[in-house]
């Protein structure tokens, strides 16, 4: 972890990446979707022998139930939330929207996608990284709509008695095949695969990048990972924005057992999912 | 095909009818005493030796000497195979009847040997409603509005009780407090038998995969069409509302229109329905594919690059491991040297490229 680097190396300056209402939001974030997903597959994948062992150590249906609508408010919490600061940051200018440093997608994400997948390829360097990534963006924005998407379904589903008086059932019929399918991409794709592995996974930050949880990492790093965040900055004189000095080595601690500790649990739901959902494709 | 399936069973039940009271019968055995009486004691020791029959505590009539065998058939089929006269004594002595003696519902019948039945042009399922009658009068009546009543008393292949409930092992249940294992087997096996097709699409809707979790309130079958009027339930209509209400009190006409009984395909359902399904399921597999390849792709490069290592041909996707080995080798032969060239260099990200470039090439 890059914790250990910063005490052996006596680093001295940070980049401060992330807010402390970011990474709250984060947290707000895995929380929900681990609680959803553990509480909502079993019940997706029933034909699964572990279906009914999850069900039965969540409690039941019913208490499962109760847990996921639970889970769902943390959800919508965090979702207005965001929406909330988007609009503040929107309305206040807190800071650049069109521009390759802020998270709307722009022209420079499709030049760096096409430079990274040359750099793959073996024709060319890898393309100098903004402060948000083409993937980290489709993240970010695959999550919002599918929070959407997933939310509004569920909660047609939390109330049928009232949506029907303004729907008819088949919008029931609808939700539930959309709810289900998108949270089973979303669990699937954005977290398991896209999310755990682009922003975790990689092997600078393997087995969790710390960032998300501390809101720091060393300059060096930053230089190395956005190296296009760090020139737009060094020409506009902003880097002293976001570079500080580093924090005390007991909240360097802190960070290091917060982010071991979240990366053993995500470890072990996404070991769960996995099971659930692929033990009735080979087993059933 | 379910009304084949009941006329076959209604088939075997006439013949069976037939044999027990069957004029026929009577005749031979005035005829031939001796060979019944050798037969029937070879049935008694069977019972009594060779499986031990528990008789049951109300057998007081002891039917079960006899009806215990499994093998028991009616030896003189007029027609076809031998009808079974088995009852499973130790299913008969769980079930919710097991304290009454036969006779309370096989009505009419004596223990004369080998025909029982006084009145031998009664058929059974007359017999069969009537002793079902006796005790539950409302269960009755209620039967006797629905549509598998009006069908019975068209052609006698319809459901009756016992084609639902069955006969002999007949379980006990708390009426209102029916555990899930027992509302799912209902439905597998009583409506599911002659309602296989809506069973089965049932199965993959919501309240039946609770239900199948052990969601014990989760509807079955009869929860929404009824017990014993099995209502034929029509989306908008006052008694379908009234059906839903029981569970989700406020239903409106509008409630009705969610779609039951859908196939896994969403074949049979509203076209919005579908669409949304095929969309999410195509959005599914592009997303996985591309994902999983592209993270794939995107990963090894990163390890590569970090670990200062190429691959050959298609290592350069997924060889990484077996470059590593080879470069840790490299690395103990060239003593420090490399190490001291590649430490995380901070300012090196795109010039870093180059070298590993160079490996590939």
């Amino acid at each position: 972890m890059t914790n250990g680097t910063d005490a052996r190396d006596g680093v001295r300056l940070v980049y401060h990446r992330f807010s402390a209402f970011h990474r709250f939001n984060h947290y707000l974030v895995m929380v929900s979707f681990f609680g959803l997903v553990m509480t909502g597959l079993p019940l997706k994948f029933k034909t699964s022998h572990w279906s009914q062992v999850a069900m039965d150590a969540l409690g039941g249906v019913a208490t499962a139930g109760f847990l996921h609508r639970v889970f769902a408010v943390v959800n919508i919490t965090y979702f207005i939330l965001e929406g909330g600061y988007m609009l503040y940051y929107v309305a206040a200018r807190k800071g650049p929207i069109f521009h390759e440093d802020s998270i709307v997608p722009g022209k420079k994400d499709w030049v760096d996608m096409k430079g990274m997948f040359r750099w793959f390829l073996g024709k060319g360097p890898k393309p100098p990284l903004s402060r948000f990534t083409y993937w980290e963006k489709f993240d970010y924005w695959a999550l919002f709509a599918g929070t959407v998407l997933i939310g509004g379904s569920g909660l047609m589903m939390w109330f049928p008695e009232a949506t029907t008086r303004i729907l008819p059932g088949v919008a029931l019929n609808v939700a539930l095949v959309l709810h289900s399918n998108e949270a089973f991409l979303a669990t699937g794709v954005i977290f398991i695969f896209v999310h755990f592995f682009s922003a975790h996974g990689r092997p600078e930050s393997f087995p969790a990048d710390q960032v998300i949880f501390s809101g720091y990492i060393p300059v060096e790093h930053y230089i190395h990972e956005r190296p296009a965040e760090y020139q737009n900055r060094l020409k506009a004189g902003t880097l002293d924005q976001v570079v500080r000095p580093a924090p005390s080595a007991a909240k360097r601690r802190l960070f290091g057992w917060v982010t071991a500790i979240v990366t053993v649990f995500a470890f072990c739901v996404a070991a769960y999912t996995l099971l659930l959902i692929l033990w009735p494709l080979f087993f059933s | 095909m379910t009304k084949r399936r009941i006329e076959a069973a209604g088939k075997g039940g006439e013949m069976s009818l037939e044999e027990r009271g069957g004029g026929g019968w009577a005749s031979r055995i005035a005829v031939r005493p001796t060979r019944t009486i050798v037969a029937l004691m070879a049935c008694a020791l069977v019972a009594l030796f060779a499986w031990g029959a528990p008789a049951s505590a109300a057998d007081v009539e002891g039917c079960l000497i006899c009806h215990s065998d499994p093998d028991f058939t009616n030896p003189t089929p007029a027609d076809g195979e031998p009808t079974s006269l088995y009852v499973d004594s130790k299913k008969f002595a769980a079930s919710v009847h097991a304290e009454l003696p036969c006779s309370s519902c096989h009505k009419g019948f004596v223990n004369t040997i080998p025909a029982h039945q006084q009145d031998p042009t009664k058929d059974y399922k007359e017999v069969a409603i009537e002793a079902c009658e006796t005790c539950h009068p409302d269960a009755f009546a209620a039967y006797q509005t629905s549509s598998h009543a009006k069908l019975f008393y068209q052609d006698q292949a319809a459901p009756i009780c016992i084609s639902c409930h069955g006969s002999h092992e007949i379980r006990k249940v708390r009426l209102g407090a029916e555990s899930a294992d027992f509302k799912m087997s209902m439905a597998r096996d009583s409506c599911g038998r002659c309602h296989k097709d809506k069973f089965e699409k049932a199965s993959h809707e919501l309240h039946f995969k609770a239900l199948s979790l052990g969601y014990e309130r989760a509807a079955t079958c009869f929860d929404c069409h009824g017990f014993h009027d099995n209502l034929s339930l029509k989306s908008g209509e006052e008694q379908t509302v009234e059906q839903c209400r029981q569970c989700h009190p406020g239903a409106t006409a509008g409630f009705t229109y969610f779609q039951m009984h859908l196939d896994p395909g969403f074949e049979n359902a509203f076209w919005g329905v579908r669409a949304v399904y095929l969309f999410f399921s195509t959005l599914l597999i592009v997303v996985l594919v591309t994902g999983i390849a592209y993270t794939t792709v995107h990963l090894q490069k990163e390890t590569r690059t970090i670990l200062g290592v190429a691959g050959r041909g298609v290592g350069r996707l997924f060889g990484f491991i077996r470059a590593l080995e080879e470069e840790t080798v490299r690395t103990h032969e060239e003593d420090d040297d490399k190490a001291h060239q590649r430490p995380p260099d901070a300012t090196a990200g795109p010039d870093d490229e180059h070298t590993d470039r160079g490996g590939v090439a």
